[in-house]
């Protein structure tokens, strides 16, 4: 009896022993945030009036009253290339604290090199009343007489004003993108390989808004009308440009 | 050791008859007591009602907040009850262009519709000082242009009343009146001020059709051509945040920015609900329209260069024609709930209490 006790503890202090001195073999699940800033070409975004006015590529000064759009199917890729999805969407407005940041848990442990998402809602998610009714949603409703029966939620609201030397009173700009024009963003690769186990990876996330308006399509103001959801080609348009809109800044791992 | 085995097994099984037929050989178990829990019913598509767990709806509550809404004991001289300026045939607004406290004193600002108000947080008042109902219930009380009330004042009188305390009592469990109590009675009877029966609604159940004008009423509210649904969509019919819709070149009313202190929110007031609007003149956060034409009108050809103005509203309207007006009114039309309007759980208790 004595004999099969001790055998016991030897069996156990060797089984702990493997799982401290070996955690690359043992990888844990962990967890990723994705946290979003904003900036226009370096400077940091403020919103609201012609205090905080900023230079497109096409020499418009402009500033900005409203960001808000979905980010949804993140995909990790792994040291190997490997893609890892994490299925889901998040709700972001630029001014509300609340939601910049997007917890992704239970990501499978091991070495992660980039990350990419859609900016909006693929076929998949994009349904009719499909997202909770949340006031938030409520108001990213993409609406019946404009395809929303089809279609459920605007991806982006991205609203602004710029100066024109022809048009009095700072005309605006309002680039509502919905239908099939969501985002594929481009593959952004971290600064440098992180590793997921059993602690937390933060990923800084960087919207340069002059993206919008820059490549592969300059954009002019006022060569459109200041609202564009009746003009899916036009959404089409901002939507490529703003493939290569993020960077990711940081990546900081906490226990 | 098996003996000690055989005797756990023993009281596992005996402890599990006694547990069965407990309600068998047993006293039957007390009646629950207290307030009667009330679950509201939340319409189709609209958001959860936000309840603060510390303010369950109850019955007993609701019933006493009615009382108290529709009684001028909250006024300074009991002269102004909640529903003098809160009307339920108008909706809970005014007809007013602004409201008229104790003494005949000036309001500044139109008395909101209250329509689906449980909704509205955190955002209520046209400045959206107020995050809760909870938290909104007090300031009329107190303003010197409204109620013009002592707290202390008031629950003395409330505590000595003849029937208050009892009331208090059934909804709460205590017959010590005060000012959170009084507030989150009010709260709950304000929460059932639920409307989602109207035409708009009907014709989304498939259960009306709307008529020509209403429909293509419909298509302009909801296409960027009215470009109303931005910040009226459905089915709340606000989107509860903040704008300059452009009524003035100045604004006089800092609106928002009385609050956050921000510049760009200077000018900028509440998206009101529109359901019911066709009751709820006149209009606006200063009631300048008489009339919903005159209001809708304004988006038409109104609205003028303001510092904050919504990147969403054009400067000089939208360039509505008359028809357009027109079949918009007949759209707004729809969102008329009368069974909402006409409600008698929404109206002064009689004396009976129903």
């Amino acid at each position: 009896m004595r004999r099969g006790i001790f055998l016991i503890a030897a069996l156990a202090l060797l089984w702990a022993g493997c799982d401290s001195s070996d955690p690359i073999d043992n990888t844990s699940p962990g967890t990723v945030v994705l946290s979003f800033s904003f900036e226009v070409d370096g400077e940091p975004l403020g919103f609201d009036d012609s205090s905080f006015s900023y230079v497109n590529a096409a020499g418009d000064t402009y500033w900005v009253s409203t960001l808000r759009y979905y980010i949804s199917d993140v995909v990790l890729y792994d040291s190997d290339g490997d893609r890892h999805e994490i299925d889901g969407f998040h709700y972001v407005d630029a001014e509300d604290a609340s939601t910049l940041s997007y917890t992704l848990s239970d990501v499978p442990g091991g070495e992660y090199t980039a990350v990419t998402f859609f900016l909006g809602l693929d076929e998949e998610k994009n349904l009719p009343n499909s997202l909770p009714t949340t006031t938030e949603n409520l108001n990213m409703a993409w609406p019946i007489p404009m395809g929303g029966d089809v279609w459920g939620y605007h991806h982006l609201k991205l609203e602004v004003n710029y100066i024109n030397p022809v048009i009095p009173a700072e005309p605006p700009f309002n680039a509502h993108l919905g239908l099939d024009n969501y985002v594929t963003v481009r593959k952004l690769p971290f600064p440098e390989t992180a590793r997921v186990d059993a602690n937390t990876m933060e990923l800084t996330l960087s919207m340069n808004v002059n993206e919008w308006w820059k490549t592969p399509n300059t954009f002019v103001f006022a060569d459109h009308p200041p609202m564009i959801m009746g003009m899916p080609p036009l959404q089409r348009l901002l939507a490529d440009n703003a493939a290569d809109a993020f960077t990711v800044k940081a990546v900081t791992l906490r226990d | 050791m098996i003996r000690f085995v055989l005797a756990g097994l023993t009281a596992m099984v005996l402890l599990a008859g006694c547990d069965g037929g407990g309600s068998t050989v047993g006293p039957d178990p007390p009646e629950p007591t207290g307030p009667t829990p009330l679950e509201l019913a939340t319409p189709a598509g609209f958001p959860p009602l936000p309840i603060p767990a510390d303010n369950p709806m109850t019955v007993e509550g609701v019933a006493l907040g009615r009382r108290l809404f529709f009684d001028p004991i909250l006024s300074g001289d009991n002269s102004i009850a909640c529903a003098s300026c809160h009307r339920p045939n108008a909706a809970f607004s005014d007809p007013r262009r602004v409201s008229l406290g104790v003494a005949d004193r000036e309001g500044f600002r139109n008395a909101p519709n209250l329509t689906n108000i449980g909704w509205a947080n955190p955002r209520l008042f046209w400045d959206g000082r107020a995050e809760s109902l909870e938290e909104q219930v007090p300031h009329p009380v107190v303003d010197f242009d409204e109620m013009d009330q002592d707290w202390g004042e008031l629950l003395a009188e409330l505590q000595n009343h003849a029937a208050y305390p009892a009331l208090f009592e059934a909804a709460f469990e205590t017959t010590q009146i005060t000012q959170d109590l009084v507030t989150k009675a009010l709260a709950q009877f304000e929460r059932t001020f639920i409307s989602a029966e109207a035409k708009f609604d009907r014709v989304q159940r498939g259960e009306a059709t709307f008529t020509d004008a209403e429909a293509r009423g419909f298509e302009l509210f909801f296409t960027e051509r009215g470009e109303c649904f931005h910040c009226h969509g459905n089915p709340l019919f606000t989107d509860n945040d903040f704008h300059d819709i452009g009524l003035d070149a100045a604004p006089d009313d800092a609106g928002r920015s009385d609050v956050t202190g921000k510049r760009s929110d200077y000018g900028k007031f509440k998206s009101p609900t529109l359901r019911n609007v066709t009751v709820t003149a006149p209009y606006m956060h200063d009631g300048r329209f008489a009339t919903l034409r005159e209001a809708v009108q304004h988006y038409a050809t109104g609205p003028r260069p303001s510092p904050n103005l919504d990147p969403l509203i054009l400067v000089g309207g939208f360039g509505l024609s008359e028809q357009e007006v027109d079949d918009l009114l007949a759209f707004l039309e729809t969102l008329t709930d009368p069974a909402f309007l006409n409600n008698p759980a929404l109206r002064p208790p009689t004396v009976n209490g129903q």
